[in-house]
């Protein structure tokens, strides 16, 4: 029993390379189920010349058990796969679990990045692989718009215009949710609203009443009153019953919000040939149309990893080889990683076999990629669970008082709070 | 009679029976309840320098005072829902026999074996009104969407219906096993006595299981005090972020794994005890539980052994 | 003189015939409410039977009560199945060999230490009662750690033992024994007994013992319904997918798929509400049937007989 045990307490290898001459690299490896198809074909790949354990862990795990590890100094896996706001919990020296990246491969691999993993890049250093990028675009169903009679906006003044008439003329057809992170990564974000602005690991700028973010509440309260946006979560069962009826016009959402929310037939179930994408509108008197982020997870390695080449070689076999980003097989019989991959190489593979889809109208991927290189840098990665706290605070409000302003406002206080209470200081500029 | 000398070899056997269980609490109980004492004063970021002041950090938690109204508003409506509703099932039940209420208290426990992550998607289910089984009574009083049902404020109703329904069932066939308890003399005795089965069922049947219904009552209280399971899963699944550190345990758990902050979670789980011991010491105490059997010595109860025969002659 | 104490035993006195009576109209108001509860109680489970039945699209659709088709069940399996590699079954297994051992470990200590505080003349009963009490009360928050700390040193972390010694600790065990041991043999026995010359050993095998299996029946179901849908301490102690016991395999699957939040994965990954449904009534059945086989015991209760004032 005692030797299944210590077996099973992988995390650092229980073998270094020096002792036997057979011994080979061990990693331990946790991923959720989406990733789980790549992990494994990892491990099936690399055998005999790294053992790789593959584990299924929810997302959330790492930050649960980790401080846990902390206290017996054993048990800590090598690379995990969490979603993005985890790093900066991780980084922090008080629980060090996320390993400085640099030195581990060369600066042209870093580069070849782009901006894809610029959320990883902390103080200067990368503390993270970012996995994909879930960058905002404007999804459309092109169908509608034609028989509407509407062009595609290119303003958020245009989107405004587009919200009043179809209020007016086609009522109950739906221009987007607005809980869950929805409101924040499709229009708040984009119009740099200050709320998550981690200037440095002491201090935060939260500001609900900053201009950029007034004047989101003022575009879109009207279209709230009308009903053209939605107070509800975009997964909300009774909102995913609406806009089944073929009431979805348009929405703001990311990168993955075809694959996962139009297209399934028990999500919003919009027919083949109707989908496209388009730029994000742009707000008035800005130069860049940023994207905000809907998610993107990241790979973080552990300090105490006794393999961090070997653990990072699994990463970047995940953002960027063909065999996990397109030839992969999925348990529902599709093939290929589901997300934008945000490794550049691996970003070009996996736009020519997602060009090829016919369930869209057209190819989607230009829009994906002009948003790639726009995502709004003032969001950074915090110690506080910054997302929990929309369904915390902000679901609730605006569900109660159907007024956007009050809801980012009961959102500020919140993290305010939270932000405080791990450390931070909190500034409005 | 002697009392209470050991007879050395004699309990022997008895010392070697019960060392089983006295190991079990010693290393599972008691030790980790000291440790976890012993960590209240240690260092963390919220307490640099250590020390027993933490209980004072705990108090100014932002999180704690609503914690704790989370908490008091969830047991002022699940205790006394709990007690009631338990004990008035029972007694109702055992109003009279008749063969298929065997087959409504097998229904009654139904509920208490859905637990953990299936017992929350059940509950989103039951209360979406898009997907419910009862959508057409709650269209009928006006909930048609779940935001007007699942939000923090609410919380403390569903999670005491949540509680109540999973743990109702199994305590009404306890009491109603206590019930079967009660002698039938006594019972026919009140019944010649012309009494109607209300009349029974409060002045006879309610007093004889009193001791039994307190001990529930504290034994409820305790459990809905620590009250973590449901809320954790629920804030980290369907609704992300609706009940984040709403319970007291919940606080102490965020306290220890988010925070790195032991310290203040002990000190906190340690505020939590004292509740449930005044609880523990009312059972003791204010029921003849104990009595009955710990306290009274073997004159005592001899003397009352006489007194009954007496009383029967 | 020798008590016959099998007299004393605890036997289910049939209620004596009752002369026909009017029945009233609270009595038919009572029956109602009963059975109406009795309902309430059953659609929840009514639900999660049905739910696999359809597809993940037809349980938002159609009538929640409803039943779809027998494929259903058919692909909810499958797809339950083919996730990581079969590791449900595992689960199923973990759980089942856990739950007895913590049942037989935590039934058979807390019988014995009952039996000991009531017939023994050991001297602090009262403390083993208020020890017992105190632990039933604590926050089992506040001890994950420590016991964290103490598994790590016997590098039990990750092992099932972990958990099944830590769940062996049975204080609601202990108590519930006294209890009955105290209700069930009154100490004139345990005199007149020794006074014959019985040694402890004889009190236990001779007295105790064959009075045990109402108690015993009683403490094995409590420990497995307790122990069965435990997830918590499974959940700390367990790192591996496959130690996982079945709610805590559950719980990752419930959280790593797109059951109810599909921005938390794909549809890749087939696991949807149908399934999900599917796996609850695994965790469910096991205690379903152990309570269709203990609700004879727990009617008659532990306390028998014993209420006389």
């Amino acid at each position: 029993m005692l030797v299944v045990a210590t077996a099973a307490l992988l995390g650092a290898s229980l073998v270094t390379p020096v002792a036997t001459q057979a011994a080979i690299p061990s990693i331990t490896i946790w991923v959720d189920s989406p990733r789980l198809p790549g992990a494994q074909l990892y491990a099936q790949i690399m055998k005999g010349k790294v053992n790789v354990n593959v584990q299924l862990h929810a997302q959330g795990d790492l930050v649960a058990k980790v401080q846990l590890f902390n206290t017996v100094k054993k048990g800590w896996p090598d690379v995990v796969f969490g979603p993005p706001n985890d790093v900066a919990f991780l980084k922090n020296p008080l629980v060090n679990n996320a390993l400085m990246l640099d030195k581990l491969q060369s600066p042209a691999i870093w580069k070849a990045f782009g901006h894809g993993n610029d959320w990883c890049n902390l103080n200067g250093h990368y503390y993270c692989v970012k996995n994909d990028l879930a960058q905002t675009v404007l999804w459309y169903n092109k169908t509608l718009m034609t028989q509407f009679g509407y062009k595609v906006p290119t303003t958020m003044a245009e989107f405004a215009a587009i919200g009043a008439d179809v209020a007016k003329n086609h009522p109950g057809y739906s221009m987007g949710p607005l809980g869950d992170q929805a409101a924040y990564s499709s229009f708040l974000e984009s119009s740099q609203c200050p709320l998550n602005v981690a200037k440095s690991d002491t201090v935060v700028v939260i500001n609900a009443k900053s201009p950029k973010c007034t004047r989101v509440s003022a575009l879109l309260q009207p279209m709230i009153d009308s009903g053209v946006l939605d107070v509800r979560s975009p997964f909300d069962a009774g909102y995913i019953k609406d806009v089944q009826a073929g009431k979805w016009l348009m929405n703001v959402g990311p990168s993955w919000w075809g694959q996962f929310v139009l297209r399934p037939a028990s999500s919003y179930n919009v027919p083949a040939g109707q989908v496209a994408t388009a730029p994000m509108p742009l707000w008035a008197g800005e130069t860049k149309a940023y994207s905000g982020e809907y998610g993107g997870g990241i790979y973080t390695i552990s300090p105490h990893s006794k393999f961090p080449k070997e653990a990072l070689a699994f990463a970047m076999f995940m953002v960027g080889d063909v065999r996990n980003l397109v030839t992969v097989k999925n348990p529902d019989g599709s093939h290929g990683a589901p997300t934008y991959p945000a490794y550049g190489p691996g970003n070009k593979i996996w736009v020519q076999a997602v060009a090829k889809d016919t369930y869209y109208a057209q190819s989607i991927v230009p829009a994906l990629d002009t948003q790639a290189q726009l995502i709004w840098p003032g969001t950074k990665p915090v110690r506080y669970d910054a997302n929990g706290a929309w369904g915390a605070s902000f679901a609730t409000d605006l569900a109660q008082t159907k007024n956007l302003q009050h809801a980012i406002e009961a959102y500020a206080t919140y993290t305010s709070n939270a932000a405080t209470q791990v450390g931070y200081a909190v500034v409005s500029k | 009679m002697s009392q209470g000398r050991l007879h050395k070899p004699k309990n022997l056997l008895m010392i070697v029976m019960l060392s089983p269980y006295l190991l079990l609490l010693f290393l599972f109980g008691v030790l980790p309840l000291i440790m976890a004492v012993i960590n209240v004063p240690s260092k963390s970021p919220a307490n640099p320098n250590g020390g027993w002041h933490v209980f004072k950090v705990v108090l100014n938690d932002f999180r704690l005072v609503p914690a704790m109204w989370h908490v008091l508003g969830f047991m002022a409506i699940f205790v006394p829902l709990m007690i009631f509703f338990v004990v008035a099932m029972s007694l109702m039940l055992d109003a009279n026999t008749a063969p298929w209420k065997k087959y409504v208290r097998l229904a009654y426990i139904v509920p208490a074996c859905i637990s953990g992550s299936v017992a929350v998607l059940l509950w989103y289910v039951l209360l979406e009104p898009t997907l419910s089984p009862f959508k057409g009574l709650m269209h009928w009083m006006g909930v048609t969407q779940a935001i007007q049902i699942w939000r923090t404020s609410n919380l403390t109703f569903i999670l005491a219906f949540m509680a109540f329904f999973a743990l109702a069932g199994q305590w009404i066939l306890i009491q109603f096993g206590s019930l079967q308890s009660i002698s039938t003399e006594v019972l026919e005795a009140a019944r010649v006595d012309g009494c109607s089965q209300v009349q029974l069922a409060l002045k006879i049947k309610l007093p004889l299981i009193r001791k039994y219904v307190i001990y529930m009552g504290v034994l409820v209280f305790a459990g809905g005090l620590q009250i973590f399971v449901e809320p954790q899963l629920l804030n980290s699944s369907v609704y992300h972020g609706i009940a984040n550190q709403w319970s007291f345990d919940q606080l102490s758990y965020s306290l220890a794994f988010d925070n790195g902050n032991f310290g203040e979670a002990s000190a906190l789980s340690l505020m939590l005890l004292v509740p449930s011991l005044i609880g523990a010491l009312i059972v003791i105490f204010k029921t003849d539980m104990f009595e009955d059997v710990t306290l009274k010595s073997g004159r005592k109860m001899k003397k009352e052994a006489q007194a009954r025969e007496a009383a029967q002659a | 003189m020798s008590i016959d104490f099998k007299k004393k035993l605890p036997v289910s006195v049939a209620k004596p015939k009752r002369k026909k009576r009017k029945v009233s109209i609270g009595h038919y108001a009572v029956n109602v409410w009963l059975i109406f509860w009795a309902v309430l109680s059953v659609i929840p489970m009514l639900w999660l039977v049905l739910a696999p039945s359809k597809t993940d699209r037809e349980v938002s659709y159609k009538n929640p009560l409803s039943f779809a088709s027998f494929h259903g069940y058919v692909r909810a399996w499958k797809n339950l199945q083919d996730f990581n590699s079969g590791v449900l079954a595992r689960w199923v297994f973990n759980s089942l060999t856990y739950t007895v051992a913590i049942v037989i470990i935590a039934s058979v200590t807390a019988s014995l230490a009952g039996f000991v505080i009531s017939a023994s003349k050991i001297r602090f009963k009262k403390g083993f009662l208020i020890s017992t009490l105190i632990m039933m009360l604590v926050p089992p928050v506040a001890l994950v750690i420590p016991l964290f700390i103490e598994m790590n040193k016997v590098n039990l972390i990750d092992n099932p033992f972990s958990v099944i010694l830590i769940s062996s600790l049975y204080p609601f065990g202990a108590f519930l024994s006294y209890i009955y041991y105290s209700n069930t043999i009154p100490p004139e026995i345990y005199e007149s007994a020794r006074l014959d010359g019985c040694s402890d050993f004889k009190l236990y095998t001779r007295i105790a013992f064959p009075l045990s299996y109402p108690l015993l029946a009683l403490l094995a179901f409590f420990a497995f319904v307790g122990n069965w849908g435990n997830y918590f301490m499974p959940y700390i102690m367990l790192q591996s997918p496959t130690n996982y016991t079945l709610p805590v395999g559950l719980g990752a699957l419930f959280f790593s798929t797109p059951a109810i939040n599909p921005g938390n994965g794909a549809t890749s990954v087939p696991i949807l509400k149908p399934e999900i449904a599917l796996a609850g009534i695994l965790v469910a059945v096991p205690v379903m049937i152990v309570f269709l086989i203990s609700q004879k015991r727990l009617i008659r209760g532990m306390l028998a007989g014993s209420i006389k004032e």
